[in-house]
């Protein structure tokens, strides 16, 4: 057996984590609701207690420790009895870590640079979906890094200012991304009901 | 050096240096734990030579193998121990090395 082979093998494995489109609709959704909360934050700012966001912020932090949680769920019930079970290590699920830990940075950084936030958020979240897909070999990550960036450009370009373009990136990545990924799972499981999973 | 590396092809582990086995440590290797299932459908072996296959891993002290349950269902799960994860580790590095050397 040679090295290519034992590497394409140990990629396929891990690959098998996002094959069937859970990992992207649960964490779509985490996207989604950390960008909606963030939102109605600013929407709301001056018009709710302080401790207000304080909760937000616990809420947030709670989304993105219940995603794994979430995925490992949705594959036992959908996917595991007809592909056979499989969990990927956590070492290669910094991806995800990396991911989540950059959305805060972004939070954070809306306060630093306005002018420039939505070119920046969205070049950040384009890196974090490209380091996904050379990863992990997913090509629906390619489009939504492409989506991400223009997204920012076109947000600069219309004139929305701020955390509110921070956050409109999350709601719209969040969404595009729960849409492929239900996509995908939908695919999926239709061919491997029918038998046709792929295998080496 | 040559005979280093005559020694090195003969000192290679040979509970891993063989296709099959190899296949499922590769696929492991990643992995927290997967079920025979899994292993089935990603190594391409039957549901026979697998099950001989992890057998032999796990009398090797390689694999761990486990039955339990995922909800109502049963399933056996396999895991690498950390001894097969640094033996597959030794294994590929013997190997770069060789292929560097040939």
């Amino acid at each position: 057996m040679n090295r290519e082979r034992i590497n394409r093998i140990r990629k396929r494995a891990v690959e098998s984590w996002w094959e069937d489109g859970i990992v992207e609709t649960v964490a779509g959704l985490g996207i989604l609701l950390i960008g909606g909360i963030g939102l109605l934050g600013h929407l709301l700012e001056g018009k709710v207690p302080p401790w207000t966001y304080a909760l937000m912020v616990v809420v947030i932090v709670a989304i993105a420790f219940a995603v794994r949680k979430a995925v490992i769920w949705a594959k036992r019930r959908w996917i595991w009895p007809y592909t056979g079970y499989a969990v990927v290590k956590g070492r290669k699920m910094r991806g995800m870590v990396w991911a989540y830990v950059s959305v805060f940075v972004l939070l954070g950084g809306a306060f630093l640079f306005p002018h420039y936030l939505p070119v920046i958020s969205g070049a950040i979240g384009g890196c974090i979906l490209l380091s996904i897909a050379l990863s992990y070999g997913t090509r629906r990550f390619y489009l939504l890094a492409l989506i991400s960036v223009l997204l920012g450009v076109l947000l600069q370009v219309v004139g929305v200012e701020g955390e509110r373009a921070t956050y409109s990136i999350l709601v719209a990545l969040g969404v595009l991304e729960t849409l492929l990924g239900t996509a995908q799972f939908l695919r999926f499981r239709k061919e491997v009901l029918k038998g046709e999973g792929r295998s080496l | 050096m040559k005979d280093d590396l005559y020694r090195n092809l003969a000192n290679l582990d040979r509970t891993i240096n063989e296709p099959a086995r190899l296949s499922i440590m590769a696929a492991l290797y990643d992995l927290e734990e997967a079920d025979f299932t899994f292993l089935h459908r990603i190594t391409g072996l039957t549901r026979g030579n697998l099950s001989s296959h992890i057998y032999r891993l796990a009398n090797g002290g390689y694999v761990e193998v486990e039955k339990k349950f995922l909800g109502k269902r049963p399933v056996t799960v396999c895991r690498l121990t950390p001894e097969g994860r640094r033996a597959f580790e030794r294994y590929v590095a013997a190997l770069r090395e060789l292929v560097s050397r040939v």
